[in-house]
C-alpha cells in the first residue's frame, strides 16, 4: 500500500490554527538548570536540595525542585549512590501525597456522642497527659504502652522511647518494624553478634550468582532491580518464591517450592554443597562455630527428602547448588518471604549458614543480606530505644544504662532493668487487661496486624487510645480517643537508615498543614506537659538529638561518631555505618567483615539450625487452600495510608482488593474471571475480585497486604526469637460471590 | 549558604527556647511554620547539561530520522519488571495535571502450569503513521511532524469534542475536563530537539524503553504482517510505530489481565442528547414533507398542516444543530468545526447539520411567501425535500462518525439502522403531533380526519418501526451465548449486568410510548368525529406522551449505546 502521510499545516494558516496560546503555554518545558535538563516551565526551581525518600529502605536520594523555598516538583537524585537518578513511582509522587484532603490540621478528641472534634494542642496535651497518668496512677506506670514505627527519623524514634521509657514511666514499646524486619534482626544478632546487614548495593552489580529468597525485587524494591540490571556479569538470578513474580520471571532458574518449605530447600542446598565438598573449609574453620553440628543436621536434608517437603525436583536442587558452587561471586538476598515466617529466624540463618559455608561473605557481590522494608526500619533497630536500648545496647546490661544515662545526662534508675514486650505481647497484654493506653506514632495496627478482627475488638477494650499520624483516617486513627495531627516526610528534618546501613538527610521541604507539627515537637510538647521536658533539655533541634547518638553509639559495632554532622550526610550522599571517629573512608560503597571478623566475643559467626516445622494450619478438608500476603505493586505501600491519596498512584494499582488463584482451582470452584468471590478463613470472610493466573499454585491463592480486609483473613502465629508474624500461610476457601464457600 | 554551614550546635542555640512569655506550642507551630530554603545547598546551580545524559544517550537516536523515517518508542518487553515508574516520571517531567497520566502499563498473563507467564507492557501514544485523532479531528488539532513524526497535538486549538478519543484504537488521548480539551503524549519532543530523552525514557530503570527512528514502509509492512503485539488492536487501521521486542517466545493463550472485566464506558450525556434531538428533527422534518407533499395529500392537508410543519420544522432544525455545541468542551471556538472537512466526519456532520437548519429556514420562509403566493409551493416543496436530504445526510454523517472508531458494537450497519429508525420512531409521532396541531387554527381539517386519512396509518408504522428497533436492539443478547469473550459479549453483559436497569427502562420506554399507546389510537374512536369518539383534545394528549415516552427511550437506548459500547484498547491490568 502507499501511505498517505496527513495533510500538514501548509492546508491551513497560523490564522486558523492555534499553535500558541495559554493551554500550550501550561505544557511548555524549558532547561531547568542544576544538571535537570528540562523541567515544566511552570515548576522551574530556584533551588534544589536531596534528601532520602520515605517509603522503602532502599533510601533513595530524591531531588527536591523549590519554588521561594517550596518543594514544587522532585526527580531522583543522579549522583546519590543508592539510586543513581532512578526512582519508583512512589518516591516520583512523595509530595503528591502531603497534599491531602484527610490531613490532620488540628488535634482531634472523641467526644460523649462518640464523633472526633477538634480542640487545641493546650487541650489535647492535657488530655493526653491526664488520662495517662490517670491510667498509671489506678494500674501501674506499665499499664501505658506505645506502638511506633520504621518509618520516622531516627531522631524522632530516640525522642519517642526516650520519653516514653525515661519520661513517662513507660515499660512496653515496639514498632511496626517487629511485622518487617524483627527476624533479620534476631537472625543476624545471634550468627554475626550483632544485627549487622553486612552489603552494600553495589554487590547486586558484582555478584555472578545472585540468589532471591522470598523477595519481589521488581515491585518491592525496583531500584534494588535496576542495580540488578545494571549487573555487567551476566549473574546467574536464583528466585525461591512459590509464586511466579516478576522477579520469577526475570530469573535463570526459578525455584517454585512449596510454601513454608524453604528452611528444607536451604538445608537440602547446604546437604548438596557439604557432600559435594563445595565448601571454603578453610573459610568455616577460621570464621565460624558449629559448622560439624550443622553438616550432620542437614545430613538428613538429601535431595530425595527436599524433593518430596518442597516439590522441587532433586535435579533443579543439584543444579542450583552447582550454581552456588560455580559463582565466585554469590550473594543471597532475602526479604519478607523469609521474615514474616513462623519459623523466619532459622530461614535466614540458613541463608546466612550458605554464604558462611562457601565463603561468600566479606567479598564484593557476596554477603547474606536482609533487604529490609521500611526507610528507616534500619534506625528503629538501632536507637528506638524498644528491643535494644539506645545504640544498640541491652536494657539488662548495667553498664550499658551506666553508658546511656552518662551520654544523656539522665539518672540511671530512669532507664528500665527490663526489655520491653513485643508488639504481639502488648496486644495480648491490652486483652488481659495489662495495658489499658496505648499511644500509637505512624502505624496502623487496625490495618496491618495479624488476625484484624481480633485486634480491632482488643484495641476497643484500651481505656484510652492515642493515635499520632498525618491522616485522621487511617484504620487506627478513626478508633482513636486523642487523634495528634503530625507532619510528614518532607515537612520535618532528621535522618534515616537504608537497608544498606547508609545513614541520609531528609528535610523539611513543604510546610505542614493547619496545626499539624512534626513528630519531634509533638513530643517535646509531650515532655513539657507530662513535667519532664528537663530530662530533653538538650534537644530542641532533631540534629541534637543525632548528636547523642552518635555519642550512644561510640564502641558499638553501628558506632558513628565519625560523622559530624547533617552537612557531611548532605554533601556526601550518605554514610554508611560504622562510621567511627577518625575514620575518613570516602568510598560510597562499604561492606562488613572483610577480615572475617564477626562481633561475637571469639570473633566467629555461629552457623545456627533448627528443625522444620509443618505449616500450623495447613490447608485441609473445610479450608483446602493456602493463603499467601504480600506486596501487590510498586506503586502501593502498606496500608495505603499515603500511596492512596496520589491520583496518579491510585492509577497503577487495582483499586478493589483481588485474590490471585490457579485456572485449575478457579474451574473447580466455578469461579469466573473477573467475578466477584468469598474468601473465608476461620477468622473471617471478605469478598474480592478474582484474579485467574497460573502465576500461583494450584492449591495456593495470594492476596496483596494493601488492602484494609486481607487480615481479617490471616492467623495470630509468630517467630518464637523473633514474635514477627507469620502472614503468609493461613488455610481458607474460595467460593464465586453468592455461594457459601465449601470446604 | 550551604546546608547547616555553621556549626552543627548552632541551630540549637539560636532556635528560641520557648520564651517565657509565650507558650511552647506557639513556639513550635512557628518553627514549623518556618521556611528553611537558605539552609539548602545549591549544588549544580548553573549546570544546564542534564546529570542523567549518560544514562541515556544510548537509548535515543543520535540523528534526526531521514526521508522516509521517523521516531519511535521501542519497548524491550524482557526488560520491562513492572516498577511504572515511567508513568509517574511522565506525569512529573511533563507538569501534567493531578490524575493525568499519558502512558500507562498493562499486564499479560498465560502460559501454563509448569510455565507460568507474566508480562507487563508499557504504553503509551504509538504515534502512529496514519493517526485516527488526526483524521478525526474536526478542527485540525493534530499534526503529524513532517521531520519526526511526532504526532502533537494542538492544546489551544483543540474544542474539546473529544472524537479522537473515539477514534484512537489504543486509548490514548485522554480528555481534561478542567481545561475543556484532550491532551496526550507528544515524545518530549522539545526535549528529543536538544538531545535529551524522553521522560519515560530516562525514568526507566532498568532501560526498557527507547526512542529509535524507524522505516515507514518497514512499519506498513509489520502492520501488514499483524505484528505489532498480541492483544493489542490489529496495527492496519492506524499503523503505529511503537517496537515491542522480546526474546522470549510468548505463550500463545496470552491474554491482557482485564480481558474478563466489561467496564462500563463513559456516557457522553450530550452526545446522547444532540443525536437523539437531530434524529428527531430529521426524522420529523421528513415524515412531515413526506405528509404534504406527497401524492396522498389532498388539498386540506396540505393547506392545513404546511405553515405548522414549516414552523415546527424551523424550530427542530435550529436544535438539531445548537444541540451539536453541547458536547464541546470549548464551545466558544467551535465556530473552528468545519476546518477538517478533508478528513473529519465530525466536520462532515457539523455542516450537514447547518445546511439542514439552514434549508429549514428557507423552507419556512418560502412557505411563509406561498400563504399569499401559491405559485410558491413548489418551490417550497423542492426546499422542503431538499431540507429533508440534508437532513438525512447528516443522520449519515452520524452513522460515519461511530462507524469509523471500529468499535464493533458501532458497526455501520448497527449504527445506521439505529439512528434511521429513531429517525422514523420520533419522527412520526412529532409529524402526527405538527398534524393535529395545525387543525387548531383550521376549520378545514378535523383531527379525526387526520386520524382517519393517514393518522392511523402513522400508528401503525410507528409500531411497526418500533417493534422492529427494539428486536434489532435485542440481537445483541445473542451474544450472551458466546463462548469467546469477545467485545460485543462484553457489550451484552454490561447490558445484562451493570446497566441492566437501564436496559429494562429502556424496553419498557418503547413498548409503552411505540406499541401501547399507539394502538390506542387504531380505535374507531379515534376517526369517530361524533360525540362518542375520542375528544381531540385527547388524541393531541395521547400522542404528545406517546412522542414523550418514546423521546426517553430513545435517551436511554443511546445512552447505553455510549455506556456498554467496548473500546479497542492496549492490554490493561486487573481489575482497575
Amino acid at each position: 500500500m502507499s501511505m498517505q502521510l496527513a495533510p500538514s499545516r501548509v492546508m491551513a494558516g497560523p490564522f486558523v490554527r492555534q499553535w500558541h496560546g495559554p493551554l500550550t503555554e501550561e505544557l511548555l518545558r524549558a532547561p531547568g538548570r542544576f544538571g535537570l535538563g528540562q523541567v515544566p516551565r511552570s515548576k522551574m526551581p530556584d533551588a534544589t536540595t536531596t534528601l532520602v525518600c520515605g517509603y522503602c529502605s532502599t533510601g533513595c536520594g530524591l531531588n527536591v525542585h523549590l519554588q521561594q523555598g517550596e518543594a514544587v516538583n522532585l526527580t531522583p537524585d543522579v549522583e546519590y549512590p543508592v539510586n543513581l537518578g532512578m526512582a519508583c513511582p512512589k518516591g516520583w509522587e512523595a509530595l503528591t501525597v502531603l497534599d491531602a484532603p484527610d490531613r490532620g490540621t488540628t488535634p482531634l478528641v472523641r467526644n460523649e456522642q462518640g464523633t472526633l472534634v477538634a480542640v487545641d494542642w493546650d487541650q489535647a496535651m492535657r488530655l493526653f497527659c491526664q488520662r495517662f497518668q490517670d491510667i498509671q496512677r489506678r494500674h501501674g506506670r506499665e499499664s501505658v504502652a506505645f506502638l511506633g514505627t520504621g518509618q520516622l527519623p531516627t531522631e524522632e524514634q530516640a525522642f519517642l522511647g526516650s520519653l516514653a521509657k525515661f519520661g513517662m514511666g513507660v515499660l512496653h514499646g515496639d514498632g511496626n518494624t517487629r511485622q518487617c524486619m524483627a527476624t533479620s534482626v534476631v537472625a543476624y544478632k545471634q550468627a554475626f553478634g550483632f544485627d549487622a546487614p553486612p552489603y552494600t548495593y553495589q554487590d547486586f552489580e558484582e555478584s555472578d550468582v545472585i540468589v532471591l529468597v522470598g523477595s519481589n525485587l521488581c515491585l518491592a524494591h525496583p531500584i534494588l532491580w535496576q542495580r540488578v540490571c545494571r549487573n555487567p556479569h551476566n549473574p546467574e538470578i536464583i528466585v525461591v518464591d512459590p509464586r511466579t513474580t516478576e522477579t520469577a520471571m526475570a530469573a535463570t532458574q526459578h525455584l517454585s517450592l512449596a510454601p513454608k518449605s524453604d528452611l528444607d530447600l536451604l538445608y537440602g542446598l547446604a546437604h548438596l554443597l557439604i557432600q559435594e565438598g563445595w565448601i571454603d573449609a578453610d573459610y568455616v574453620k577460621r570464621h565460624t562455630t558449629g559448622f560439624d553440628a550443622f553438616a550432620a543436621h542437614v545430613a538428613a536434608f538429601t535431595p530425595e527428602c527436599v524433593e518430596q517437603a518442597t516439590g522441587i525436583p532433586k535435579e533443579r536442587l543439584h543444579y542450583a547448588a552447582r550454581t552456588i558452587h560455580k559463582g565466585e561471586r554469590v550473594s543471597f538476598w532475602w526479604t519478607m518471604g523469609v521474615n514474616q515466617s513462623y519459623q523466619g529466624v532459622r530461614t535466614a540463618q540458613a541463608i546466612i549458614n550458605l554464604a558462611l559455608i562457601t565463603g561468600n561473605i566479606g567479598r564484593p557481590g557476596t554477603g547474606a543480606n536482609s533487604i529490609t522494608g521500611q526507610c528507616n526500619a534500619m534506625g528503629s533497630r538501632l536507637f528506638s530505644n524498644t528491643t535494644n536500648l539506645l545504640g544498640g545496647h541491652d536494657f539488662k546490661n548495667p553498664e550499658h544504662r551506666a553508658k546511656i544515662a552518662d551520654v544523656l545526662g539522665i539518672d540511671v534508675a530512669l532507664i528500665p532493668h527490663q526489655d520491653s514486650w513485643a508488639y504481639d505481647r502488648i496486644i495480648e497484654g491490652i486483652l488481659r487487661d495489662e495495658i489499658k493506653g496505648l499511644w500509637v506514632v505512624c502505624t496502623n495496627p487496625a490495618h496491618s496486624w495479624i488476625n484484624q478482627n481480633t485486634c480491632r475488638e482488643i484495641l476497643e477494650k484500651l481505656e484510652f487510645l492515642v493515635v499520632q499520624d498525618m491522616y485522621h483516617t487511617t484504620d487506627t486513627a478513626v478508633r482513636a480517643d486523642l487523634y495528634l495531627p503530625a507532619a510528614g516526610w518532607g515537612e520535618k528534618d532528621g535522618t534515616f537508615i537504608n537497608s544498606e546501613r547508609r545513614i541520609g538527610v531528609v528535610k523539611k521541604v513543604a510546610k505542614a498543614p493547619g496545626q499539624a507539627l512534626s513528630d519531634f515537637a509533638i513530643f517535646r510538647l509531650v515532655a513539657h506537659y507530662w513535667g519532664c521536658e528537663d530530662l530533653f533539655a538538650r534537644w530542641q533541634q532533631p540534629e541534637d538529638v543525632f548528636q547523642t547518638l552518635k555519642q550512644c553509639s561510640r564502641g558499638q559495632s553501628c558506632d558513628i561518631t565519625g560523622i559530624d554532622g547533617y552537612q557531611i550526610l548532605d554533601e556526601s550522599g550518605g554514610r554508611q555505618w560504622p562510621y567511627p571517629h577518625g575514620c575518613d573512608d570516602a568510598e560510597p560503597h562499604r561492606r562488613l567483615f572483610a577480615d572475617g571478623k564477626f562481633f561475637h566475643e571469639d570473633g566467629k559467626a555461629r552457623l545456627l539450625f533448627e528443625d522444620p516445622r509443618p505449616i500450623p494450619e495447613p490447608p485441609n478438608g473445610n479450608y483446602p487452600y493456602l493463603l499467601l500476603t504480600g506486596r501487590g505493586s510498586a506503586s502501593q505501600w502498606h496500608t495505603q495510608t499515603r500511596t492512596s491519596k496520589s491520583a496518579v498512584l491510585r492509577k497503577l494499582y487495582p483499586s478493589v482488593v483481588y485474590v490471585e488463584i490457579n485456572p485449575s482451582d478457579a474451574r473447580r470452584e466455578g469461579i469466573q474471571p473477573n467475578s466477584r468471590v468469598i474468601v473465608q478463613s476461620q477468622r473471617g470472610r471478605i469478598t474480592a475480585k478474582a484474579f485467574v493466573t497460573h502465576s500461583v499454585r494450584p492449591g495456593q491463592v495470594f492476596v496483596p497486604m494493601h488492602y484494609d480486609c486481607v487480615n481479617q483473613l490471616t492467623q495470630a502465629h509468630f517467630d518464637p526469637y523473633s514474635r514477627q508474624p507469620s502472614y503468609k500461610d493461613c488455610a481458607v476457601r474460595i467460593a464465586p460471590l453468592g455461594q457459601t464457600p465449601q470446604g | 549558604m550551604s546546608y547547616l554551614s555553621q556549626d552543627p550546635h548552632g541551630d540549637c542555640q539560636t532556635a528560641a527556647p520557648p520564651r517565657r512569655n509565650r507558650p511552647l506550642v506557639d513556639v513550635l507551630l512557628d518553627e514549623q511554620r518556618a521556611t528553611a530554603v537558605e539552609r539548602f545547598a545549591q549544588r549544580r546551580a548553573e549546570l544546564g547539561e542534564p546529570l542523567l545524559g549518560d544514562y541515556y544517550r544510548d537509548l535515543i537516536p543520535l540523528s534526526k530520522p531521514g526521508p522516509g523515517e521517523q521516531y519511535a518508542f521501542e519497548v524491550d518487553l524482557d526488560a520491562c519488571s513492572g516498577c511504572k515508574a515511567c508513568v509517574a516520571a511522565c506525569h512529573s517531567l511533563n507538569g501534567l495535571d493531578e490524575d493525568e497520566i499519558w502512558r500507562n502499563v498493562g499486564l499479560l498473563v498465560g502460559g501454563t502450569e509448569e510455565r507460568p507467564f507474566v508480562q507487563h507492557v508499557t504504553t503509551a501514544c504509538h504515534h502512529c503513521l496514519d493517526p485516527a485523532c488526526l483524521e478525526g479531528c474536526p478542527v485540525l488539532a493534530y499534526e503529524k511532524d513532517a521531520d519526526t513524526g511526532i504526532v502533537r497535538h494542538l492544546d489551544d486549538q483543540c474544542i474539546g469534542c473529544q472524537y479522537c478519543i473515539f477514534m484512537c484504537p489504543y486509548d490514548v488521548p485522554r480528555y481534561n475536563p478542567a481545561k475543556g480539551i484532550v491532551r496526550k503524549c507528544d515524545m518530549c519532543h522539545d526535549r528529543l530537539a536538544v538531545g535529551e530523552a524522553p521522560a519515560c525514557v530516562q525514568s526507566c530503570p532498568s532501560r526498557a524503553i527507547r526512542i529509535r527512528t524507524v522505516n515507514i514502509q518497514q512499519v506498513v509492512d509489520e502492520s501488514e504482517a499483524n505484528q505489532f503485539l498480541p492483544t493489542a488492536p490489529e496495527p492496519g487501521i492506524t499503523l503505529p510505530t511503537t517496537v515491542y521486542k522480546s526474546a522470549r517466545p510468548l505463550p500463545r493463550n496470552l491474554l491482557p489481565a482485564d480481558y474478563f472485566s466489561a467496564n462500563r464506558q463513559h456516557s457522553h450525556l450530550p452526545l446522547v442528547f444532540m443525536l437523539v434531538l437531530t434524529q428527531l428533527s430529521v426524522g420529523a422534518f421528513l415524515v412531515s414533507q413526506l405528509l404534504v407533499s406527497g401524492p396522498w395529500a389532498h388539498q386540506e392537508i396540505a393547506a392545513t398542516v404546511r405553515p405548522s410543519h414549516a414552523l415546527a420544522g424551523l424550530v427542530v432544525g435550529l436544535i438539531g444543530m445548537n444541540a451539536a455545541v453541547f458536547h464541546v468542551g470549548r464551545p466558544k471556538r467551535a465556530y473552528r468545526a468545519l476546518l477538517g472537512l478533508r478528513t473529519s466526519w465530525m466536520s462532515r456532520e457539523i455542516l450537514a447539520l447547518g445546511v439542514f437548519a439552514g434549508f429549514a429556514c428557507l423552507h419556512a420562509a418560502a412557505i411563509g411567501i406561498a400563504v399569499s403566493r401559491p405559485d410558491w409551493l413548489p418551490a417550497a416543496d423542492g426546499l422542503g425535500y431538499l431540507t429533508a436530504a440534508s437532513g438525512l445526510a447528516a443522520v449519515g454523517c452520524s452513522v460515519m462518525i461511530y462507524a469509523k472508531t471500529h468499535r464493533p458494537y458501532w458497526s455501520a450497519g448497527r449504527t445506521a439502522t439505529r439512528f434511521l429508525l429513531t429517525a422514523v420512531v420520533l419522527g412520526v409521532p412529532v409529524a402526527l403531533l405538527i398534524s393535529l396541531a395545525g387543525c387548531l387554527w383550521s376549520q378545514a381539517l378535523s383531527t379525526h380526519a387526520v386520524m382517519r386519512d393517514y393518522g392511523q396509518a402513522l400508528c401503525l408504522a410507528l409500531m411497526a418501526a418500533v417493534g422492529a428497533k427494539l428486536l434489532i436492539e435485542s440481537a445483541i443478547f445473542v451474544r450472551l451465548r458466546q463462548r469467546q469473550f469477545s467485545p460485543l459479549k462484553r457489550t451484552a453483559l454490561l447490558l445484562t449486568g451493570e446497566l441492566s436497569m437501564t436496559t429494562l427502562l429502556r424496553y419498557f420506554f418503547g413498548i409503552v410510548g411505540g406499541v401501547l399507546l399507539p394502538w390506542v389510537l387504531l380505535a374507531g374512536e379515534a376517526t369517530d368525529a361524533s360525540g362518542a369518539g375520542f375528544h381531540p383534545l385527547f388524541l393531541g394528549l395521547v400522542v404528545t406522551f406517546m412522542l414523550a415516552l418514546l423521546v426517553v427511550g430513545e435517551l436511554l437506548e443511546r445512552y447505553l449505546f455510549f455506556a456498554a459500547s467496548v473500546a479497542p484498547k492496549m492490554p490493561g491490568a486487573p481489575a482497575t
